[in-house]
């Protein structure tokens, strides 16, 4: 009786951790999520940096092929991407280290700042390419 | 770092469980800490990237190696591959720690995830290096 009580227990199809799906969504949790997904992106895309600091070590030929690359549309929506996904985890992580500091964890300054992340994000990656295209 | 495991000697834990090498290993605070220095030297490094990114962009060869012959924007991009790719490595491995569940998968994700990262760093690294110091062929200013 006792065994077939705990084996019962132990079959229980029980949420597992994280178990999203039973939360109502805040935006703590999802600048959280958004925090790993973007610092996960941005891991993948090292790639791009090495690719391109080996293309310019190489020389002009490599260099063109992987300029035509970025100057291509499709490079250029791969770097817009890159700079708002790193604009992101940048002041997501700016977030974190203060939270660190157990500041900024009252439920109105919680949210804000996690509200800040995701509306500084873009507006950030905006003003970088229009400082770029200027500077041209 | 050091080995701060309690002695074994005097340690409760069976010796199965200390055998398994399941449950804390002490070195946690470590990585906690050393993933925050990281991230707080990336901020400057990774806002000079940007800066360094934005100037040579959409410029002719010769003219991008010249801005990274720096000394300042070299020594500034070779940090930056450090801190980054020490940061990342600590990043991913907290990731797979949380979803990857079967023990030899999560092994080998782990020797991938510090291969990658150091393999990224060798490479910036020595690009960054061979730009500084490689006697590329410039054509005469």
């Amino acid at each position: 009786m006792a065994d077939t009580k705990a084996q019962l227990i132990r079959q229980a199809a029980r949420p597992l951790s994280p178990h999203l799906q039973v939360y109502r969504w805040t935006w703590t949790m999802a600048m959280s999520i958004a925090h790993r997904v973007t610092g996960c992106a941005l891991y993948a895309g090292t790639v791009l940096l090495a690719v391109w600091l080996l293309a310019l070590a190489s020389g002009p030929e490599a260099y063109g092929r992987v300029a035509w690359f970025f100057g291509s549309p499709i490079g250029y929506l791969v770097l817009f991407g890159y700079t708002w996904i790193l604009m992101h985890h940048m002041l997501g992580g700016v977030r974190h280290l203060t939270w660190d500091t157990g500041v900024g964890f009252e439920p109105g300054t919680r949210i804000a700042m996690a509200r800040l992340t995701a509306i500084l994000s873009p507006i950030l990656t905006v003003l970088i390419w229009v400082v770029a295209f200027v500077m041209r | 770092m050091a080995d701060n495991r309690p002695n074994p000697l005097l340690s409760l834990r069976t010796a199965r469980s200390r055998v398994e090498g399941l449950g804390a290993a002490h070195h946690g605070v470590e990585h906690w800490y050393t993933h925050r220095l990281s991230a707080i030297a990336n901020i400057p490094l990774v806002i000079s990237f940007v800066i360094i990114v934005a100037s040579i962009a959409g410029r002719p060869w010769p003219e991008a190696v010249r801005v990274l012959q720096n000394p300042l924007v070299a020594i500034l991009m070779g940090l930056m591959a450090i801190s980054i790719t020490y940061h990342m490595r600590l990043g991913l491995q907290t990731v797979m720690e949380d979803y990857v569940h079967d023990k030899m998968l999560k092994f080998a994700a782990g020797i991938a995830n510090t291969f990658f990262a150091v393999l990224i760093a060798a490479t910036c690294l020595f690009s960054i290096l061979k730009i500084s110091f490689g006697r590329l062929p410039l054509p005469p200013v």
